[in-house]
């Protein structure tokens, strides 16, 4: 298989994931890399390829010229990662957009970074031949705490000050949880951070999602613009 | 005058290689990273809880010391001294960290270049690698995944984990974790002093060795303290002679007082070590600085060498055994498992800097918050931001050396790309704000 892996505007987190998984020796035995500037010394990419992998969001005219002149050699793309998958974080004095707004993407590996369970996932599916299927359930499907909520959802805390002993939304602490995609076992709140939505959207559009989700919420106006600030973090398209 | 741009392979993140060759065929080079990412802005209004996960993704190989850093600027504004546990939890998290980046840029950046020399494989990459010499290749991978195990068992993933909060960490280690640390850790003692050995050994097959030599007196930036409790979690910065003599020490605050910044080309800017006597010193930072304030073995013993760029290497590589040494004091001491690991804070407004030792050398990170906890301006000085002036006054010395023994041009740039990947520079780091 001729691979090559594509990295735009990112931080090499996507990258040095895979290359430090237990699957990369696995890769460089099923497949050929015909390009990976991190690891590589090839320039360009000449040849047709059967897969590219793209991680980073694009972000000016060079990567836009770039993508689309490896999507035209390559058989199938799947985006790798938060930035790629949704364009990354955005401040309003940004441009950068994900590459599906660019070019025709194939399939999607989401997550900041994805997590070990789904590389290992993608590459197996890439050898197999069979199609990468991302989870249709939610974070909280694979939460440790079952959310009893109660509607509206009141929020009066923006982050828990210590580690949550039941649902955070039922702490009335803010968790993207319930609109994000499963697939990374609730690391986060595992961890006691709330959920920030870095998987997407279980649905198809994110922003969707989070609009429907925040008309569920009571939020006093002091957290107003937290609260929108921590949701847009790694938003699929503005809201509103 | 004639141009040539090349892409520079096997560096973190997107950079160039600029060839210029004037009207009397003199050539120049410049490394060039022609990209900006704003993130500073992006944090500006943001409650400060959710600062540390966010500047994380400033960069996938160091977001510990990002994290770290924040953490610590915060907590000085705030006046929250975390808990010696937390602190330890953390040290621990960010030596993993190091050896984590150290042994990625060895195993795939550095050491097809030393091996190209020695064997002289198919191809100049890991794969070449791997193919010559599986055994090795495993060898070096698994030392990569040790780091990883241990900061997925501490932050629940190896990048951009998940556990420093403002105030200390977000949960105590088990006992079960703890032993599980200590176990994994142990077990890669022997590898660490392997792979120091495999690159001194292959270091001597590198041909021309001493025309990597620099003969510029440079500064040297650190930030942790030698006879403090937590050693290396750091605080105070540092500056050495090229001789490795404490010449300034002062709190993160004052940088400014002792460090200039220029603007430079390339968005980029000099750093400076500016003297009482008013002296310019270019500054360099990383394995190296530390190695030269903690006397190593390597610093000792390599004498003269020790201004030899590939040298840089060895440094890189004997801070690994540091750390896989400093993890299991950490792991010994009975109260890394203890509960308390969070202190508590309150807003409160004002503006301070924090500093850690990261992979590649002194990361500050400077904020200004409003009594809401939100942030209202940030700075983040990265070391690959510290050393560009310097790595930029390498090049042009080797370029100096190279041309005078008559190499051809790609031989010449192969041989200076080689110098900059033993410097590991941080391009996304490096590129973090427009406003460099």
């Amino acid at each position: 298989m001729e691979l090559a892996y594509i990295q735009l505007r990112g931080c090499s987190g996507c990258a040095s994931s895979i290359l430090s998984s237990p699957i990369f020796p696995s890769l460089l035995k099923m497949a050929n890399i015909r390009y990976f500037p991190l690891i590589t010394d090839f320039f360009s990419i000449i040849d047709p390829l059967d897969l590219a992998l793209v991680d980073g969001a694009v972000s000016n005219k060079s990567q836009r010229d770039f993508l689309v002149g490896v999507r035209s050699k390559a058989e199938k793309v799947i985006a790798i990662g938060a930035c790629a998958c949704f364009g990354g974080f955005k401040s309003r004095s940004e441009t950068a957009s994900r590459i599906s707004d660019i070019v025709k993407v194939d399939n999607i590996l989401p997550g900041c970074p994805p997590s070990r369970k789904q590389i290992g996932e993608m590459f197996s599916s890439i050898l197999t031949g069979e199609e990468l299927k991302l989870s249709e359930k939610n974070v909280c499907s694979e939460c440790k705490f079952t959310p009893k909520l109660n509607y509206p959802i009141v929020i009066e805390e923006f982050f828990p000050r210590k580690m949550p002993e039941k649902c955070l939304l039922e702490e009335k602490t803010l968790c993207l949880g319930p609109i994000t995609r499963a697939g990374c076992d609730a690391l986060c709140i595992k961890q006691g951070f709330p959920c920030e939505g870095c998987n997407g959207s279980c649905k198809q559009v994110f922003s969707a999602a989070l609009t429907e989700f925040l008309s569920l919420l009571e939020i006093p106006p002091k957290l107003e613009s937290q609260v929108k600030k921590f949701c847009l973090k790694f938003q699929d398209q503005p809201v509103i | 005058m004639e141009k040539n741009v090349r892409l520079m392979t096997r560096v973190e993140g997107h950079s160039e290689i600029i060839t210029y060759r004037d009207r009397k065929k003199r050539l120049s080079i410049e490394f060039s990273m022609p990209m900006f990412r704003d993130i500073e802005n992006f944090l500006v209004g943001r409650r400060i809880e959710d600062v540390p996960r966010t500047v994380a993704r400033i960069c996938g190989l160091c977001p510990v010391s990002h994290e770290l850093a924040c953490c610590k600027a915060l907590e000085s504004i705030l006046h929250v001294e975390p808990p010696r546990t937390a602190k330890m939890l953390r040290l621990l998290m960010l030596l993993a960290e190091l050896m984590r980046s150290h042994l990625i840029n060895f195993a795939f950046m550095t050491l097809p270049d030393l091996y190209s020399f020695a064997i002289s494989p198919k191809r100049t990459d890991i794969i070449g690698v791997s193919e010559l010499n599986p055994k090795e290749f495993r060898k070096v991978l698994s030392l990569v995944q040790t780091a990883d195990e241990i900061l997925n068992i501490l932050g629940g993933r190896a990048v951009h984990p998940v556990y420093p909060v403002v105030g200390g960490v977000a949960k105590p280690l088990s006992k079960e974790d703890r032993d599980e640390l200590h176990r994994i850790v142990e077990g890669a003692v022997k590898s660490s002093s392997w792979i120091l050995s495999l690159c001194n050994k292959l270091l001597k097959d590198v041909e021309d060795l001493k025309a990597f030599n620099l003969s510029n007196r440079f500064h040297y930036l650190t930030s942790f303290e030698m006879n403090e409790d937590l050693y290396f979690y750091g605080g105070d910065m540092k500056i050495a002679s090229d001789q490795g003599k404490i010449v300034e020490d002062f709190k993160p605050n004052n940088f400014s007082s002792y460090i200039k910044n220029i603007k430079w080309s390339g968005g980029q800017f000099k750093f400076l070590h500016s003297t009482n006597r008013g002296i310019e010193h270019p500054l360099m930072t990383g394995p190296q600085a530390r190695a030269m304030v903690r006397k190593t073995e390597v610093f000792r013993e390599s004498g003269v060498d020790s201004k030899n760029i590939l040298f840089l290497n060895l440094f890189r590589l004997e801070e690994v055994s540091f750390c896989i040494y400093r993890c299991l004091g950490l792991l010994e001491d009975s109260q890394i498992t203890s509960s308390d690991v969070q202190a508590n804070f309150s807003y409160a407004e004002g503006s301070n800097c924090g500093a850690v030792e990261a992979p590649r050398g002194t990361l500050i990170h400077q904020y200004r918050i409003n009594s809401r906890g939100e942030i209202e301006s940030a700075r983040i000085i990265t070391p690959t931001n510290v050393k560009a002036y310097g790595i930029g006054i390498a090049i042009s010395e080797l370029l100096k050396t190279f041309s005078e023994m008559n190499l051809p041009e790609n031989d010449v740039v192969e041989k200076i790309k080689m110098a900059i990947r033993s410097f590991d520079p941080c391009i996304s780091c490096a590129t973090h704000t427009k406003n460099q």
